[in-house]
């Protein structure tokens, strides 16, 4: 039944983001679901991030150009690559732990989203690329901004609500 | 342990479960599901898009009250002078009706319209518009879209049962056929510029162009016909040294306003 009800959450999650985020113009660059996703990891640990990734990619897929799969590849590939970084590199719960992981998935995002896109352009999956020029550089920079702010809004929301969080610095588990 | 133990599977039962999903899904067995899905989504995500759309514009609204005010005494003499140039216009509208019915000229209506609601947009690109319409309407790849009586705001380019995503004007990847009213020849390409404007490119040194000019669809492409309004001209770009001259371009219609629009299928594809 839990599973249910993650189903239903990654459903709205996406309706929110493909509904609300275009209408806020500046703030249209920041990637909600995958502060969600990053913060899920950091808070509720891998498989719960895994299996709202997936969902999350699952409804992004069914409305975008991109070929089926693609955003399920992209979110479970920087979740992958997040946990790693988190179990073996980072390995506290601090609230710089979490910058780090957003500022360094929000590009992970970015070029794994042009560079499928591109190769599924090549294979005629699709109609259109994303040039790697000087806006999309734009953009990833302020989604990197904005998702940041986010996080660390969110964290410092999250502190407040459960003790697993911990904004000192280079404090462990 | 034994928790341990199923928490660890469960990230392969996941795993499993989205490739078999992937799988069902090239294979056509989603289809049935994905349709379903997408029609009860779509008509919560309208209502959704069309309502978020409205709240953000009431606040930018109020903002442009006051501006408005404030213009208002001033643009009393210029709303003068628009009456005046108005009866001029009503005028020549009435010679144009006498000259069309002395030519014995019928305008027919070669396309059909599907009108559809918007219901998000691509976040994999943001120039985009989900519309509720997808190939069970008669949709097709490269038909135009457009709002307010023939603004041409973009084509389709990705279809699939119920929905279909529009690539705005102003997008980097937009190319459209353009010519004037006054021309029966293309003047040039209309290239999306960065999300925000319209550049006319290739356009012929000797070609009469000045700002405020309006630009329409040339006609030229299969699906798009002649006459539907892209914009209106800006400023002109020409250095005496160089082949073609280039202008920018105003839409005509405010993209993040759009929540319904009209898809041209032309009928030569209903027969």
């Amino acid at each position: 039944m839990k599973y249910f009800y993650y189903f239903i959450i990654s459903f709205l999650a996406a309706l929110f983001a493909q509904t609300l985020m275009p209408n806020l113009g500046f703030f249209a660059n920041m990637n909600v679901l995958l502060v969600f996703v990053i913060f899920l990891l950091i808070v509720w640990g891998f498989n719960l991030s895994f299996i709202f990734a997936a969902f999350i990619g699952l409804f992004l897929n069914i409305y975008s150009y991109l070929p089926f799969g693609s955003f399920i590849l992209i979110y479970l590939l920087i979740l992958l690559g997040a946990n790693f970084l988190y179990k073996n590199v980072f390995i506290n719960f601090s609230l710089f732990t979490s910058l780090i992981l957003i500022v360094l998935s929000s590009v992970s995002y970015g070029f794994l989203l042009i560079f499928l896109n591109f190769i599924f352009y090549k294979l005629n999956l699709t109609m259109i690329y994303i040039s790697l020029d000087k806006f999309f550089f734009y953009d990833l920079f302020w989604q990197i901004i904005l998702n940041s702010l986010l996080m660390a809004f969110v964290f410092i929301l999250g502190q407040f609500t459960t003790r697993k969080l911990n904004l000192a610095f280079l404090i462990k588990r | 342990m034994i928790e341990k133990r199923q928490n660890r599977y469960i990230k392969f039962y996941v795993a499993a479960v989205i490739i078999l999903l992937v799988f069902l899904h090239y294979l056509g067995a989603l289809a049935i599901v994905e349709d379903y899905f997408l029609g009860v989504a779509g008509n919560f995500q309208n209502q959704t898009y069309t309502f978020l759309t409205k709240l953000k514009y009431s606040f930018v609204n109020f903002q442009e009250a006051q501006d408005l005010k404030k213009e208002s005494i001033a643009q009393k003499d210029e709303i003068a002078q628009l009456t005046y140039e108005n009866s001029q216009l009503k005028d020549l509208q009435r010679e144009n009706e006498q000259l069309r019915q002395v030519l014995g000229f019928v305008k027919d209506k070669d396309f059909d319209y599907v009108v559809a609601k918007v219901i998000g947009r691509d976040l994999a690109r943001t120039n985009t518009l989900i519309i509720n319409r997808g190939r069970v309407d008669g949709l097709r790849l490269g038909l135009p879209v457009v709002v307010n009586n023939g603004v041409i705001i973009g084509k389709i380019f990705d279809l699939k049962e119920n929905t279909a995503t529009i690539l705005l004007l102003t997008d980097q990847l937009s190319q459209l056929s353009a010519g004037k009213e006054s021309l029966n020849k293309p003047m040039g390409l209309a290239n999306g510029e960065f999300g925000l404007s319209i550049k006319l490119e290739l356009i012929p040194q000797d070609t009469d162009l000045q700002a405020g000019d309006v630009i329409i669809t040339s006609g030229q492409e299969n699906d798009i016909p002649r006459g539907l309004v892209i914009g209106q001209v800006n400023r002109i770009i020409s250095y005496e040294n160089e082949l073609f001259k280039s202008a920018t371009i105003n839409p005509l219609a405010d993209y993040g306003e759009i929540t319904i629009l009209s898809v041209i299928i032309p009928k030569i594809y209903n027969q």
